[in-house]
């Protein structure tokens, strides 16, 4: 007798299993398409009041929470023992835990990240020497994109324990340039001529007013600070034509940018210095004139 | 001839306009049109105003912009308020004690609409008659970027030259707090206006600021229609970039606290 003959199917067919099973299609078919629904609304909800990654997490949360009741419901329709199993994840969940404690720390990390909110996605930010544009914020970890178009993934754990900095945070950013000038310029005309190249680049901000001071004096020339202001969508064009105005009028104005050198005297009424010619081709050397 | 009018371009031809230190340079093709922008000083050529006509020459090495029109489309250009905020500064600050009202008329500087008329009017671009400066009008952190006018704020009419291709906005800014204020820029919000020609000149309506105390903040109102002060019959020649709403709170100057 074959084996499928050797089965007693009317125990499969009793009046109790067919209700089960249909209960447990009902769940798969109903519970999954609507914990998708449920959890987009909240996102979409959560969207529109708070930030773009707010709602991500609210969204998973969501459907992970959904996800794990409809397991419940499935594992208590199959007729087993919630308790025994209970038991046994409290055992597991130990151990996991202590496998896990890192991915734990990330997303907590995360949450903390998302209320204190440093910086939102679309910051340019730096971390640990990484510069980049934020792509998303995600549960475990931040996604960045640098400007040679770079991906790069940091742990939100790591976002925590190290200093961050938004560069895009505040609507205007300074750019500061350090010019130096030859001892011999006149101070007066060089601060009037600074400012005039801050004046004329229609980017660079009237208010707040160019910050143009003398920061000292260097083993070659004198130094200032000549920082002036912009809207930070204008950073680039400032940065790329500011520097090149400020050499064009410099030459305009005869005003010289020194190069590094080092002046040799012997005291203050110097003698000539004696130089001795030396060929390397010729072995007889010639004496200094 | 009235540089703001409509007119019919000749295909093949070339034609200059222009409007204080701005100078357009166009060409019209069968269902193109060619557009040069050129610029000049403008304390030279501030009272230029040159109707579309057509030119024998004209610079060499200049980029041509394209647009796609409607073949036999007119073409017209529009003055209109520049697309942000404007500030002014006084000759130098004016004291309002409380409870009074002074007027200033601002003058600024428009931005020339290329309008293309087949059927619907169709804006092609536009761009500044005159190329202005940014400013942040606020403190490092939050504020509004804006443009800076050059020209001063002034107290009487006959100080602000009638040109081409400025519209002057009089601006009342009233103090009703409880302190004397000292005036030291202006913040006008030039989406908010219109746009009028009457005579000679072009016009903005009135603007009303009102200053509730330096840590109350202000409200700004725009009167409806051409100012008081044009005089003769005025024409709409461009509408706001948006409408104001009822009350439009919001810091619209900058002012020191002095006591008398």
């Amino acid at each position: 007798m074959s084996i499928l003959a050797q089965i007693n199917w009317e125990s499969f067919v009793q009046p109790q299993t067919v209700v089960r099973l249909v209960r447990l299609a009902i769940l798969l078919v109903v519970g999954l398409p609507l914990a998708f629904i449920v959890a987009r609304l909240v996102g979409r909800a959560c969207r529109h009041r708070y930030s773009e990654q707010a709602a991500m997490i609210m969204r998973k949360g969501m459907f992970y929470t959904l996800l794990s009741l409809l397991t419940v419901m499935i594992v208590y329709e199959l007729g087993f023992n919630l308790t025994a199993l209970l038991g046994a994840a409290g055992i597991a969940g130990i151990a996991i835990g202590f496998a896990s404690q890192t991915s734990v720390s990330n997303i907590i990390s995360g949450m903390f990240l998302i209320g204190e909110k440093p910086f939102a996605v679309g910051d340019v930010i730096k971390v640990d020497g990484t510069t980049g544009v934020v792509l998303s914020i995600d549960l475990l970890s931040l996604k960045l994109r640098t400007f040679d178009n770079q991906f790069v993934r940091i742990p939100n754990e790591t976002l925590m324990k190290t200093q961050l900095t938004n560069i895009t945070r505040f609507p205007i950013r300074r750019i500061d340039t350090p010019v130096s000038v030859a001892y011999k310029e006149d101070l007066q005309k060089v601060q009037i001529v600074l400012a005039d190249v801050a004046r004329l680049n229609p980017h660079v901000l009237d208010e707040p007013e160019p910050l143009i001071l003398l920061t000292g004096f260097g083993d070659s020339g004198i130094e200032f600070l000549f920082a002036v202001w912009c809207a930070k969508d204008d950073f680039l064009q400032v940065r790329k034509t500011l520097l090149a105005e400020l050499k064009q009028r410099f030459d305009e104005e005869g005003i010289e940018i020194p190069f590094p050198h080092r002046t040799f005297y012997t005291g203050a009424v110097t003698q000539p210095l004696p130089i001795q010619i030396v060929d390397s081709s010729d072995t007889t050397t010639k004496p200094p004139a | 001839m009235d540089v703001w009018q409509r007119s019919m371009l000749e295909p093949a031809r070339t034609y200059g306009w222009a409007v204080g230190p701005l100078q357009l340079w166009l060409r019209s093709a069968r269902d193109e049109l060619q557009v040069v922008v050129e610029r000049s000083d403008e304390t030279t050529e501030a009272a230029r105003a040159a109707s579309l006509a057509p030119v024998a020459d004209m610079p060499i090495d200049l980029e041509w912009a394209r647009w796609i029109v409607r073949e036999g489309a007119q073409l017209q250009f529009v003055p209109a308020m520049p697309d942000r905020a404007v500030v002014a500064r006084p000759e130098s600050p004016v004291g309002l004690p409380s409870g009074t009202t002074a007027l200033f008329y601002v003058s600024i500087p428009v931005w020339v609409r290329l309008v293309s008329h087949a059927g619907e009017p169709v804006t092609l671009t536009e761009v500044p008659s005159k190329v202005l400066s940014n400013i942040w009008f606020g403190d490092t952190m939050t504020g509004e970027l804006c443009y800076s006018l050059t020209t001063r704020a002034r107290r009487e009419i006959r100080e602000t030259p009638a040109q081409p291709h400025r519209a002057v906005c009089p601006v009342n800014v009233r103090n009703a707090s409880e302190e004397a204020l000292d005036i030291q820029r202006l913040h006008v919000h030039t989406t908010h206006l219109t746009v009028y020609r009457a005579g000679s000149r072009l016009w903005t309506n009135e603007a009303t600021v009102t200053l509730h105390g330096a840590d109350d903040g202000c409200r700004a109102e725009f009167r409806e229609g051409p100012p008081r002060q044009a005089a003769g019959a005025a024409t709409v020649l461009c509408e706001p970039r948006q409408r104001p709403r009822p009350r439009l709170w919001g810091r619209a100057f900058e002012t020191f606290k002095s006591l008398i």
